[in-house]
């Protein structure tokens, strides 16, 4: 069999796209390795060592391959393009949160960065995970981010899109993720642990957690009504083994928190399944067909929160299935 | 005993053929492949045309290792099952303003799994169904094309779709045949999540459905019916969850959702409307809907939304706009 001119060409055009060679073309996909080296162009062939290396290589877009389990970083990576970094399967790509710094931290209007299949971890001196300051969407799947000092995601960026999927986000010390600043977050089939004070905290955030677990913080999921109005819906998950499962505050008068809780478990919190503090704002809560079981309180309010629950939970074996609270019926539409 | 020999003996042949000229059952591919050789895995080719000219109708080609397996659309004219080796990925690029994998011949039925087939400076479609009996995608990832993650418009063809992501594409999947989605992740595609149309009969399990412009657009212009089902799944952010709508007299669309969750559409969670007459149901049973502009929303040429008056509707600016539910029971 001959090599064919159109094959021939073929295999031209491919040797251009993806081994290019010159130091100063951006490669669409550039790769890392444990024998890389970042004198080398981020080829296939010649991959580079480091994620700085390989997003100086890669082109706005493009993509980044860690081919071998390895770590990936010495410091904080910096992000100022769109790009999908990710270890190939089977592969355990590593960043280290470290020096003080973030593991990642993402600042450039308008860029989209997936993350898939990383694990990000603290080493001896941290901030956050993933540091999301400014971009249009940010999408993490199949990672896990533990041991932070802070936080293990924090997506402050404005108007963005956030959404984790099929990842674990545990031990970090304050904030498993939090979200803010008109941010929209949609968590699905999460495993937010042991994050010591809060696992999902939002803050001035549309925030959608569903399929997933919420266990072992101070407060599992906290709508932080301070200068700011949260949306929190929270659907057929476990909240189980937290101080509060759900925690949701209106500090001033133009605040609000409203949370929807439908399909979901809530067991073994030990002060409240759900506690609604209301300062001069407003905290609504919508309850329905959760099962809400073992807890200190069942569904817990103070300063006139309001709870609407559409009578179909189930509340057995809390110390109290009420306090501060009355459940006004919602009707089914 | 004479015919377990000559199915052995086929089996070698089909296996095992060293020539340029027979077909393999499998045809391999890997980074370090060359397409001149025949294809085997002892002599892997590099890139899929080589492989598909080289695999025999019904056969698989596996990619051994994490590279890139394509330089222009990738014709296939075969059933064929393409996947990448777990551990590995197996990447297809939509470029040079074209599709990323183009299916066009009858009767065919093409399955793929974990691919990730992405976009490169300028693209169509990621995979582009056009003629065939069947297609299967499973664990694979479609991002950032031009124009659709997948176009399936097949006619009496099956669609199906498991595990996989369409992120960032203009529209995630459109499709307007037999189609059914389980545990997929469809996000910030700019236009729309999925499209269905004409002739669709689509069924949506278990998937994540966020900040698509329109998480899910049904339509029907009159040629024949589009039919939807939406159940287990979550559909959050942009403009609207569930849209309806029919664009002419003859138009009919079913839409059914249930045990869903929709919240933050900025317009409409579920919305519905004949544009020029036309025949339109919804029905909605135990969903919750929240923090939407409208929840359920009427639009022009008296639409019908049924429901079981079991979803639970919150914290929306207007929970039913435009007309009114048609309660329906149980039986």
């Amino acid at each position: 069999m001959t090599l064919s001119g159109t094959l021939g060409r073929t295999l031209l055009a491919a040797a251009a796209l993806f081994t290019a060679s010159g130091a100063n073309a951006q490669v669409f996909r550039a790769y890392v390795s444990s024998a890389g080296n970042d004198a080398n162009p981020c080829t296939l062939t010649q991959p580079c060592r480091l994620l700085p290396a390989a997003l100086a290589a890669v082109a706005d877009g493009g993509e980044i391959w860690m081919l071998d389990s390895a770590n990936y970083n010495s410091a904080q990576v910096d992000i100022t393009k769109s790009v999908t970094i990710l270890a190939v399967p089977g592969a355990l790509g590593s960043i280290v949160a470290t020096g003080g710094g973030h593991g990642i931290s993402i600042n450039a209007a308008g860029v989209k960065v997936a993350l898939r299949n990383l694990v990000i971890v603290h080493l001896t001196s941290s901030q956050y995970g993933v540091n999301f300051v400014q971009g249009a969407q940010l999408h993490i799947s199949g990672c896990e981010i533990s041991g932070m000092q802070q936080r293990g995601v924090f997506a402050s960026a404005a108007n963005s899109t956030v959404t984790i999927r099929d990842s674990v986000i545990r031990d970090n010390v304050l904030y498993g993720v939090s979200a803010g600043a008109g941010s929209s977050a949609a968590l699905d089939r999460v495993q937010l642990r042991d994050n010591g004070s809060y696992g999902l905290f939002a803050n001035g955030a549309h925030v959608t957690l569903s399929n997933s677990v919420v266990s072992g913080h101070s407060y599992g999921i906290t709508a932080f009504g301070n200068a700011s109005q949260n949306r929190v819906s929270i659907e057929g998950s476990v909240i189980t083994g937290n101080t509060n499962g759900v925690y949701a505050t209106a500090s001033g008068a133009s605040d609000f928190s409203e949370v929807t809780a439908s399909r979901n478990v809530f067991s073994h919190n030990s002060q409240a399944a759900v506690q609604a503090i209301q300062g001069s704002g407003n905290v609504t809560v919508v309850v329905g067909a959760n099962l809400v079981a073992e807890n200190g309180v069942g569904f817990s309010g103070q300063g006139g929160a309001t709870y609407y629950s559409r009578e179909t939970n189930t509340m057995v074996f809390n110390t109290n299935d009420l306090s501060g609270v009355t459940l006004t019926s919602l009707s089914g539409q | 005993m004479k015919s377990i020999r000559l199915l052995l003996a086929l089996l070698a042949a089909a296996l095992l053929a060293p020539s340029a000229q027979a077909q393999l059952f499998r045809a391999y591919v890997s980074s370090a492949g060359l397409d001149t050789n025949p294809c085997t895995l002892t002599q892997p080719c590099r890139l899929l045309p080589a492989a598909l000219t080289a695999v025999a109708n019904g056969g698989e080609i596996w990619m051994l290792d994490s590279a890139n397996y394509n330089t222009g659309t990738v014709n296939v004219t075969k059933s064929v099952t393409i996947l990448a080796v777990p551990g590995v990925v197996g990447s297809v690029v939509a470029t040079g303003g074209g599709d990323g994998i183009y299916i066009n011949a009858g009767g065919i039925s093409v399955t793929l799994r974990n691919l990730v087939i992405v976009h490169l400076t300028s693209s169509v479609s990621g995979v582009y169904f056009v003629l065939g009996d069947s297609l299967h995608i499973e664990d694979c990832e479609f991002s950032n094309m031009g124009a659709y993650g997948l176009l399936a418009i097949a006619s009496n063809a099956t669609v199906t779709v498991r595990g996989s992501t369409f992120r960032g594409n203009a529209t995630g999947l459109r499709l307007n045949g037999v189609s059914a989605l389980d545990r997929v992740r469809i996000v910030g595609n700019t236009l729309a999540g999925i499209v269905a149309t004409d002739g669709a009969s689509l069924k949506v399990s278990d998937s994540l459905l966020a900040d698509n412009v329109y998480n899910v657009q049904v339509s029907a212009q009159g040629f024949s019916p589009a039919r939807v089902a939406i159940v287990r799944s979550i559909l959050t952010g942009g403009f609207y969850g569930l849209y309806t709508f029919t664009a002419a007299a003859a138009g009919v669309v079913e839409a059914s959702i249930s045990d869903s969750n929709l919240t933050n559409h900025t317009t409409a969670a579920i919305h519905a409307q004949n544009f020029s007459g036309g025949t339109l149901n919804v029905s909605a049973d135990t969903n919750w809907i929240a923090h939407s502009g409208t929840g359920f929303g009427f639009g022009s040429g008296t639409p019908t939304i049924y429901s079981r008056g079991n979803n639970t509707l919150r914290f929306n600016g207007t929970d039913v706009s435009g007309g009114s539910l048609t309660p329906f029971s149980t039986q």
